[in-house]
């Protein structure tokens, strides 16, 4: 049994594209309960409400917002009342990068995986004992990562600090390649730096510098990240405000997912 | 011709391989380590290490790097610069551009034409490790 959990935004916005859904859903029979995120919605009577008639799958449909929101509430929900779900997402809008963690890249990719039904376990990121995450929480500039004997500190003055469990910079085929393995128990701190791009380069539309490069990485299990303010604004998975400093831990395996799994 | 070969293979009996994928820590160009690093992996130094460092695994120092710590690994390629005590269980490799200040311990030593040691090295075939450690290392007289 499967419950979609729609964000109110693919309701108002994307409705045509749900109508699709809702087709492709019931072609491949696995359609399900289907419960409107509203913004005042309490997430957590839904979960389980869910849970207790025995669905056993959690759908997103939505952004990276609307994932980590219900990926946030099932995991803190799971912490308090031991229950298992798997979950997985629909791609609706932008920014995706959960769904593409799950190499699901569109609404056909979503509805045959959810088909095909194949798992995988994830291990999750944990921000100050409450905010869960599962591709990469970007902090700001002027932060230091302090670990349990030492410190690491960039000089690189456009940089930024990241704690990844998939491969968010696409490294593929580089020196950083296999280090992005999301159920090997391990996250990793990355340094990336932008590299300054002369007027010149710019004016001739050569905008080369303008993505940030991995530099350095630090295979962890748990970190403190110290900001230069008291409130810190990061990208774990989504927006969010913490305080400084912040500590990340590794959640092994904590999460079973459905993946788009194409055979090699 | 041979001489190349005879090199090559010298290589890679006394060296170690360090593939790319494997490195487990990479402290990249504009990054700066202070305090007891220590790693269980194979660790590639590009940037600027304080402190000491310590792996279990191989150890690969650029050149440009610059590391002021006691170090200890399983293996080392080093072409950067330490200044502090190296102990190494297996094969040290000093490249061409490497600049070491301090005592090296270690079973297998390799040096290029060009590298800069200053300290004393103990080169043993029993395998260097805890309690072999040289003497704290001393700041290098400056040369006139």
């Amino acid at each position: 049994m499967y419950a979609y959990f729609i964000d109110d935004l693919v309701y108002e916005k994307h409705h045509r594209t749900l109508d699709k859904l809702d087709l492709l859903l019931t072609q491949q029979g696995v359609s399900g309960r289907k419960i409107k995120l509203s913004r005042l919605f309490d997430i957590n009577v839904s979960i389980k409400d869910c849970i207790a008639s025995g669905i056993k799958t959690l759908v997103a449909v939505g952004n990276d917002a609307t994932a980590s929101r219900l990926l946030n509430h099932a995991l803190s929900l799971k912490k308090r009342e031991d229950f298992s779900f798997t979950f997985c997402v629909v791609p609706v809008g932008a920014p995706n990068k959960i769904a593409r963690l799950f190499d699901i890249q569109n609404i056909p990719d979503a509805v045959n995986a959810l088909a095909a039904h194949h798992i995988r376990t994830f291990d999750v990121g944990l921000l100050n004992q409450r905010h869960y995450f599962i591709t990469s929480a970007i902090f700001p500039k002027k932060t230091a990562l302090r670990f349990h004997s030492y410190t690491v500190s960039s000089l690189h003055p456009d940089h930024h600090i990241s704690i990844c469990n998939g491969d968010m910079y696409h490294t593929k085929e580089t020196i950083a390649s296999k280090k992005f393995i999301p159920d090997d128990g391990i996250l990793e701190a990355v340094i990336a730096y932008r590299p300054s791009v002369s007027l010149w380069s710019r004016l001739r539309g050569k905008n080369e510098g303008g993505t940030y490069q991995p530099e350095s990485f630090f295979p962890i299990k748990k970190i403190i990240i110290k900001g230069a303010n008291k409130t810190v604004s990061i990208f774990a998975d989504t927006e969010k405000q913490l305080t400084s400093p912040i500590e990340a831990v590794v959640v092994s395996g904590a999460l079973e997912a459905i993946i788009n799994f194409k055979a090699q | 011709m041979a001489m190349f070969n005879a090199k090559e293979k010298g290589e890679k009996q006394n060296g170690f391989e360090m593939k790319e994928g494997q490195i487990e820590t990479i402290i990249g160009v504009s990054v700066k380590v202070e305090g007891d690093f220590k790693s269980d992996g194979d660790v590639l130094v590009q940037g600027i290490v304080n402190g000491s460092l310590k792996t279990k695994g191989n150890l690969k120092v650029e050149e440009g790097a610059k590391i002021k710590a006691n170090v200890e690994a399983a293996n080392a390629n080093v072409r950067g610069e330490i200044t502090g005590n190296i102990t190494i269980k297996g094969s040290l490799e000093l490249g061409e551009s490497a600049n070491v200040a301090g005592d090296i311990i270690t079973k297998i030593l390799s040096i290029e034409p060009g590298a800069v040691l200053h300290g004393n090295c103990s080169v043993s075939a029993v395998e260097a490790g805890v309690g072999n450690e040289p003497d704290p290392v001393q700041k290098p007289k400056k040369e006139t």
